[in-house]
């Protein structure tokens, strides 16, 4: 280790602990959005799985094709849905969903891919290369919000009813716990709905329902707000991950700074004892010179 | 609250879910529901029905007491002793701001009284005026 003076050494300790002050104030404040953020993905469910749960039951009892967003085309165009977020200092949350993403962009060479982007960091990386960028949302940290997953719907909508996408999936890092994420790409659209084969009735053990208007009028409700309670899934949960990452690692650069800063006022105290000790040593040679 | 799947004989099991939290979860002798073809009732012994919502008011007795819930729209599933209304929002009476709903009712109407019927804006303008109406029943029973 370099001498380094004693005024510097200090210096650079309170440094340190400033930055660990930083840290340590960024991973309670994530640690709260972190609770908040898997309160939304908890309550989101109910909803969710009982529309998953009406879209099953309708689908069963119509014929395939029975709705245009869940036709099935062959696959040249796609539209990749990217979830990321607008700032850094999470660990590998927005580097894994953004290599996600263009994992998913290479296999599919030769197919024309675009995106839509949520969040700064996955546009500043996007924007630069060749795969087109439709729409972008940013800023949307204090939106994330049923309201942004029927904008975001009705982009996804509008591309694959014009037939400007064949498929569109979501790539958005699925919340394990507070310490894993999973990177996550999910096929959004077509919606993947159970149907009835052409020649077949409905299934006998099913309940005989009573639809109103009709029941294509119930299956297009039920089919647009299924899509949006998916995407709005995807928004949570990605910052429920976006929370969880940053809370890891603010939490490890707390624990860094703190050895760093141990190791320093160790150095620190070498440093001043070896000052000390050179200073006895010339009071005592130059007695001695006296002396002699 | 009761629990909605062991609804007793005779009841309804009543849930509104919307996609941020559970409104309610009770058990009810009888529902009255905004169809979109008008409003119909639901009880115990209804037949299998599944109907999109209009913005309106969801009326239905707790323990003797008449409660009103506001739904913006939503779809309703009626099966096997179970109501089960997923709604975009929802809210009980109680809950409803009834000042911001006023307001939103008179910038709807005055924005609708400038338009005509063709205007792109008309329906989104007229779907506010509903919701506003909706939280002001509710509220005010």
């Amino acid at each position: 280790m370099a001498a380094r003076s004693l005024k510097d050494i200090k210096r650079r300790i309170r440094s340190v602990k400033n930055t660990q002050q930083i840290t340590k104030a960024m991973k309670l404040v994530s640690a709260a959005k972190l609770r908040r953020a898997q309160e939304a993905v908890e309550t989101s469910r109910p909803y969710a799985e009982k529309m998953r749960e009406l879209l099953e039951g309708i689908a069963m009892r119509s014929p395939p094709g029975c709705h245009p967003l869940l036709a099935r085309r062959e696959v040249k165009k796609i539209l990749v849905i990217l979830f990321s977020g607008d700032k850094g200092l999470c660990g590998p949350f927005n580097s894994q969903i953004i290599r996600a993403a263009a994992q998913l962009i290479r296999r599919n060479q030769g197919r024309e891919v675009s995106l839509l982007v949520v969040g700064k960091r996955g546009n500043d990386f996007f924007r630069k290369r060749e795969t087109p960028i439709l729409g972008v949302f940013l800023d949307y940290s204090k939106r994330v919000g049923y309201t942004l997953a029927e904008e975001i719907a009705g982009k996804a909508r509008e591309r694959f009813l014009a037939e400007e996408a064949d498929v569109v999936y979501l790539v958005y890092n699925r919340f394990k716990n507070v310490v894993v994420q999973e990177a996550t790409a999910l096929p959004l659209l077509p919606v993947d709905a159970p149907s009835r084969e052409e020649d077949e009735g409905p299934p006998p053990d099913l309940v005989d329902y009573e639809y109103e208007p009709s029941m294509e009028a119930a299956l297009d409700d039920i089919v647009n707000r299924y899509v949006v309670s998916q995407i709005y899934r995807a928004l949570v949960e990605s910052a429920a991950s976006e929370h969880g990452a940053r809370m890891t690692a603010m939490d490890a650069a707390t624990k860094n700074a703190k050895e760093m800063i141990e190791s320093l006022t160790l150095e620190y105290n070498r440093a001043r004892q070896a000052a000390i000790t050179k200073e006895l040593i010339e009071v005592v040679t130059g007695a001695d010179a006296l002396e002699g | 609250m009761a629990n909605a799947d062991e609804a007793p004989e005779g009841a309804l099991a009543l849930s509104v879910i919307t996609p941020v939290r559970r409104v309610a979860e009770t058990s009810v002798s009888m529902v009255t529901l905004p169809g979109v073809d008008g409003d119909f009732g639901a009880m115990p012994g209804h037949m299998a029905f599944i109907t999109t919502l209009r913005p309106g008011v969801v009326t239905y007795d707790e323990g003797g007491m008449p409660r009103r819930v506001a739904v913006s729209g939503g779809i309703v599933d009626v099966t096997g002793g179970k109501v089960v209304i997923l709604a975009r929002t929802a809210e009980p009476a109680q809950e409803v701001d009834l000042d911001r709903a006023r307001r939103a009712r008179e910038s709807a109407e005055s924005q609708l009284s400038a338009l005509t019927y063709a205007d792109e804006h008309w329906a989104r303008w007229e779907a506010k005026l509903a919701r506003a109406i909706a939280r002001i029943t509710t509220a005010e029973g």
